[in-house]
């Protein structure tokens, strides 16, 4: 990708918000009565009708689209509707249900995550089905140089705080680019904790680098493009090494001419005038917050050169590898959050030509992880430039039900040998640091067995490759780690995984056919509820996985001041503190469930064991992300045993845990 | 577009400028001087990039300091054609009567210093509004382009990268040349799934005056239940 390629990514429901194209869609379908939907699968007569407010002030929201999802009689039925000037919305035709899940959109607000849940009797008419949108938040502010000249076109990104496995960490939100006034602002931001950097990069390449790698590009595809009459520009904005070796492509913006003979150059800052995110001060943004002044001042500081060696076997491959040197305690974040990136000579050597002192980290590995939080109903945001060497290897992520709403976590890798990576820290002072060695370790691999406990259904067609997918989550949630991922073998019960850097992983299946979890053993122990560690650095084999197709129900009714509850979450954690963190990203032992209209809960996933079960207000459903939380609760909740097999009914009240009033505001 | 798009100025600049060790014999020449704005009073430039063209001088640039001034040293003895430019600002050539037009060559010799050269380097102008609908309401992430309507033949267009209006509806396109534009809002086709249905105010009141929802087919057969009380306050 060329580096001034602007990506400018929508989602699709962005232009939702425009009630005339949403009016014209409706149009197509051929003028259907209002709240006919999608489907007339099961027919009822039933109805919902409600209203979407918007939290921060009360009043009726017009325009947002409401979809009810849920049906009876083992169909599934989606609906959606353009709520009116009062805010008002109406479903009908409905079939008696449980299930009934409404949620709502609207451009500039969030949802939290919150539904209404309806259980709807036959032929009910469910009046009072309410959705609270939040407006979102927006920062905005000012960047200078050392002069007070406002920087023009500098990339600023907010970093958001986010709990993941119970432990704090950093994930990249939205770019932007500050305009002719040096004014930038970010908008679509949820409450939450954020630090905002102007990030900097300066990408040091040995001099013999061909200019496709330079713009992060295959000569294949620039040979097909140059065939349909386009031409690569070459990149002007380099500088040659003083010993003619290596190249420097700086930051985002202008660095500062030489001080005397020192060399300068603006460092990553983070608001107002700090080095790393650790020194920032964080911006704490409520419902619909606008903060307009989170100014950042630019310094430029003296830099040093940072060279040495790989030293890895031949099999790693190390040249046009990209090592990343990250602030100390960033090293969760991915591209764009360098101070430097260098690429490895063909000769394993390396250079970063132009480093701030300070602390740092160099990272040698061919993939890249970090946790990215994005609004969902639109995203305009820039993307931060590739550093030269990105190339290939492919790219992926997924969702982190264990962090704050609409954070996902986001892998890439580039072209050569990933099983080989290493990282080593060092710390920059006012001189040039030669002979750094970067230590490059095989990295450790698992191997398991699946036994399965029931009678497997049919395989799918042979010779279709695939099998299951089975991920190695970071068990204390630490990007850094990565998500090394592996897939079940299609002929044998057995799966591999490969790229373990030290550290604790638990294992995760997306599906395991129709089966569950029963334990998971290695070397005589069990660790069905314990991470397995990789820092010895010894593959991990002949783990053993059962599986099992016995299932366990816990269900009941919550209360509320003598009255059923009609909405609300009941909150299932271990009895055990030791797991209410290093879970990794989708805790098996934790669930939020929410609470119906008729005040019914119900969870089916929790695998055997104790429990504690605790029913709170709809705002704290996501709650349990926070240690803290569990340990206010557990005093109040509810003790549970879980069995396999086992249909247990447990009755709750809705409790206040003091020191935690939830989301709202 | 993406193989033909040219690198942004605010991509980058240069800064200690040394030549390899086998040059140095002959790339003695040096070129310096200052870039100012395009006022009255022209004032420096600081953080300027100074661009030189010609054979030998591929790369070469330099950044002005906090007087305007900049210094391209080692330097091949040749013909140069020079370019200030800074973000938000209409890249220059040196010697060129205005932004866009061919500028003038600077010969040095072996060994020569040429300094005290001047760049004349005006800043853009900048188009700024909101959009709104017809009910007044801002239109957050419409494309917004800004087209110039009077532009000569001789000068390249300024083709301006589309912005996006931002939550509050609001846009701002800088860097212009001075001259006569068009702004167009551009509508964005996103595809959505599934229908959303838009009842008027007169068939969302009717559904609600209802006792009860009917269906319009014939499944009106169980109205024996009444419709909650509450329902007849909304």
């Amino acid at each position: 990708m060329l580096p001034n390629f602007r990506r400018v990514r929508l989602s699709a429901l962005a232009i939702a918000a425009t009630c005339s194209f949403v009016a014209g869609l409706g149009a197509q379908r051929g003028g259907g009565p209002p709240g006919a939907g999608d489907t007339a699968l099961v027919e009822g007569t039933g109805a919902i009708s409600g209203v979407v407010t918007d939290g921060s002030t009360g009043q009726p929201l017009a325009g947002a689209v409401v979809t009810l999802v849920g049906g009876g009689r083992g169909s599934v039925l989606t609906t959606r509707m353009a709520t009116d000037e009062k805010g008002r919305f109406i479903f009908t035709k409905l079939s008696p249900a449980e299930n009934y899940s409404l949620t709502a959109v609207k451009f500039g607000f969030f949802d939290g995550r919150n539904r209404a849940r309806v259980a709807l009797a036959d032929g009910q008419w469910f009046t009072d089905a309410k959705i609270t949108l939040w407006r979102f938040g927006a920062i905005s502010g000012v960047v200078t140089d050392e002069t007070n000249e406002p920087v023009v076109g500098a990339f600023v990104r907010v970093l958001v705080q986010v709990m993941v496995a119970g432990t704090p960490q950093l994930s990249a939100g939205p770019v932007t680019r500050t305009d002719d006034r040096g004014v930038y602002r970010i908008a679509g931001l949820a409450p939450g904790r954020y630090i905002v950097s102007v990030p900097s990069v300066q990408w040091s390449v040995p001099a013999d680098t061909d200019e496709y790698a330079l713009q992060g590009l295959r000569r294949e595809a620039v040979a097909s493009m140059e065939a349909a009459g386009y031409s690569l520009p070459k990149r002007e904005d380099r500088t040659t090494s003083p010993d003619g070796k290596n190249l420097l492509f700086l930051g985002h913006y202008v660095t500062p001419p030489p001080a005397g003979s020192r060399a300068m150059a603006y460092p990553p800052s983070f608001h107002p005038a700090a080095r790393s995110p650790k020194d920032a001060s964080v911006v704490e943004l409520k419902n619909g917050e606008e903060r307009n002044t989170v100014d950042l001042q630019l310094r430029p500081v003296p830099v040093v050169r940072v060279s040495g060696t790989i030293d890895a076997p031949p099999e790693a491959g190390v040249a046009g590898m990209t090592l990343r040197l990250l602030p100390a305690g960033a090293e969760g974040l991915g591209n764009g959050s360098e101070v430097a990136t260098a690429l490895v000579a063909q000769d394993g050597t390396f250079t970063f030509l132009s480093v701030p002192s300070g602390d740092y980290t160099i990272i040698a590995n061919r993939q890249q992880m970090e946790f990215q939080t994005r609004n969902r109903t639109v995203s305009m945001d820039d993307a931060l430039p590739n550093a030269p060497g990105a190339l290939g290897g492919g790219a992926g992520g997924g969702g982190v039900p264990s962090a704050s709403a609409g954070t996902t976590y986001s892998y890439r890798g580039s072209d050569g040998n990933r099983s080989y990576a290493g990282k080593l820290a060092i710390a920059v002072g006012a001189r040039d640091l030669t002979d750094v060695v970067v230590p490059l370790k095989r990295l450790v691999t698992l191997t398991a067995r699946l036994v399965y406990e029931f009678e497997l259904p049919a395989s799918p067609a042979p010779g279709r490759g695939g099998g299951l997918p089975v991920y190695a989550e970071p068990a204390d949630g630490s990007a850094a780690l990565g998500m090394p991922t592996g897939r079940t073998s299609p002929t044998e019960p057995t799966f591999l995984i490969e790229g373990l850097q030290p550290g604790q992983y638990t294992i995760r299946f997306v599906s395991l056919r129709a089966g569950r979890i029963k334990t998971i053993t290695w070397d005589g122990k069990d660790y069905t509820n314990r991470p397995l560690d990789a820092s010895t650095g010894r593959d991990i084999t002949d783990v053993v996985v059962t599986v099992t197709d016995k299932t366990t129900r816990v269900n009941g009714y919550a209360r509320e001041q003598n009255q059923m509850a009609t909405h609300g979450s009941v909150i299932f954690f271990p009895a055990e503190p030791d797991q209410w963190t290093n879970y990794g990203f989708s805790p098996r032992r934790i669930l939020s469930s929410p609470i119906g209209t008729n005040g019914a809960f119900s969870a089916t996933t929790l695998p055997p064991g104790n429990y504690l079960a605790i029913a709170v207000d709809e705002s704290l459903a996501t709650a349990w992300q926070d240690p803290k939380f569990l340990a206010a609760a557990a005093s109040l909740a509810t003790r549970i045993t879980v069995e396999w097999g086992d249909a247990k009914t447990v009755d709750l009240t809705v409790m206040q845990v003091p020191g935690f009033k939830g989301g709202g505001d | 577009m993406l193989m033909t798009s040219r690198l942004g100025v605010a991509a980058l600049s240069a800064i200690v400028l040394i030549a390899p060790a086998s040059a140095r014999q002959t790339n003695t020449a040096r070129i310096a001087g200052t870039v100012v704005t395009s006022d009255a009073t022209p004032q420096p430039v600081r953080r300027a990039i100074v661009r030189l063209g010609g054979q030998g001088a591929e790369g070469r640039s330099a950044v002005t300091d906090d007087q305007g001034r900049f210094a391209l040293t080692g330097l091949p003895a040749g013909r140069f054609t020079m370019t200030a430019s800074k973000p938000a600002h209409l890249t220059t050539a040196y010697g060129a009567s205005a932004p866009g037009r061919p500028g003038t060559a600077v010969t040095v010799a072996v060994g020569q210093s040429i300094a005290n050269l001047r760049l004349v380097l005006p800043r853009g102008a900048a188009i700024a509004g909101t959009i709104r609908d017809r009910a007044g309401t801002p239109l957050p992430a419409v494309s917004i382009r800004v087209i110039r309507i009077d532009a000569p033949r001789s000068s390249a267009p300024p083709a301006t990268n589309d912005v996006l209006t931002d939550d509050r509806g609001m846009f701002r396109a800088f860097g212009l040349l001075p001259g006569t534009y068009a702004v167009a809002a551009v509508p964005r086709l996103v595809s959505v799934t599934g229908a959303v249905a838009v009842p008027s105010a007169s068939e969302m009141d009717a559904l609600f005056r209802r006792p009860r929802p009917r269906s319009i087919s014939s499944t009106r057969t169980s109205t024996s239940r009444r419709a909650p009380a509450s329902a007849m306050s909304c």
